[in-house]
């Protein structure tokens, strides 16, 4: 096997793990957000409770 | 080499993550554009390998016991706790080499970590 092949190769693996992990990380983002989101809820909930 | 030639082995659900020191159980396919060779093998490699020497680890890929030219089979390997790598903070892919050398698939990413669900 000639190396260009080998080095096609592992260029190609690499664009498979890239692509999956820039996905995951838009997933994460996401969900950091939401977190956020959540805490900010939850933080004005204890911290500023409505007039009664 | 067309890239269609990267894609003849499939890894099946490939986990985000992994426990470090715990068996590791990798399923794939064989499609039908691939005959499977006694000394072809699957090893665990480090994102961003240059050569199929860099492998972590490996293992020899099991023979099926019946196989008819020009069909898909399904294959797994199980690679010990104590060759897997440790939480080291890297990202690791499955590939399947075949004898000559050749690349044949390569799997998503996964990491080592403890206390991380798959």
């Amino acid at each position: 096997v000639c190396s260009g092949d080998e080095s096609v190769a592992s260029h190609f693996a690499l664009v498979t793990a890239y692509e999956d992990i820039k996905k995951r990380l838009r997933d994460t983002e996401k969900e950091n957000t939401l977190l956020r989101k959540r805490v900010k809820q939850l933080e004005d909930k204890v911290f500023r409770p409505e007039a009664p | 080499m067309e890239t269609s030639n990267f894609a003849h082995v499939i890894f099946q659900n490939v986990g985000k993550s992994y426990l470090p020191h715990a068996a590791l159980e990798c399923h794939y396919t064989l499609t039908q554009f691939i005959k499977p060779h006694p000394k072809d093998w699957v090893g665990i490699f480090k994102v961003g390998w240059s050569t199929a020497r860099d492998y972590y680890t490996f293992l020899w890929s099991p023979l099926p016991d019946v196989y008819t030219e020009g069909t898909a089979v399904n294959r797994s390997v199980i690679f010990q706790g104590y060759y897997v790598p440790n939480d080291d903070g890297e990202f690791y892919q499955f590939c399947y080499v075949t004898h000559k050398g050749e690349i044949r698939g390569a799997s998503t990413p996964f990491q080592f970590r403890a206390n991380s669900p798959t």
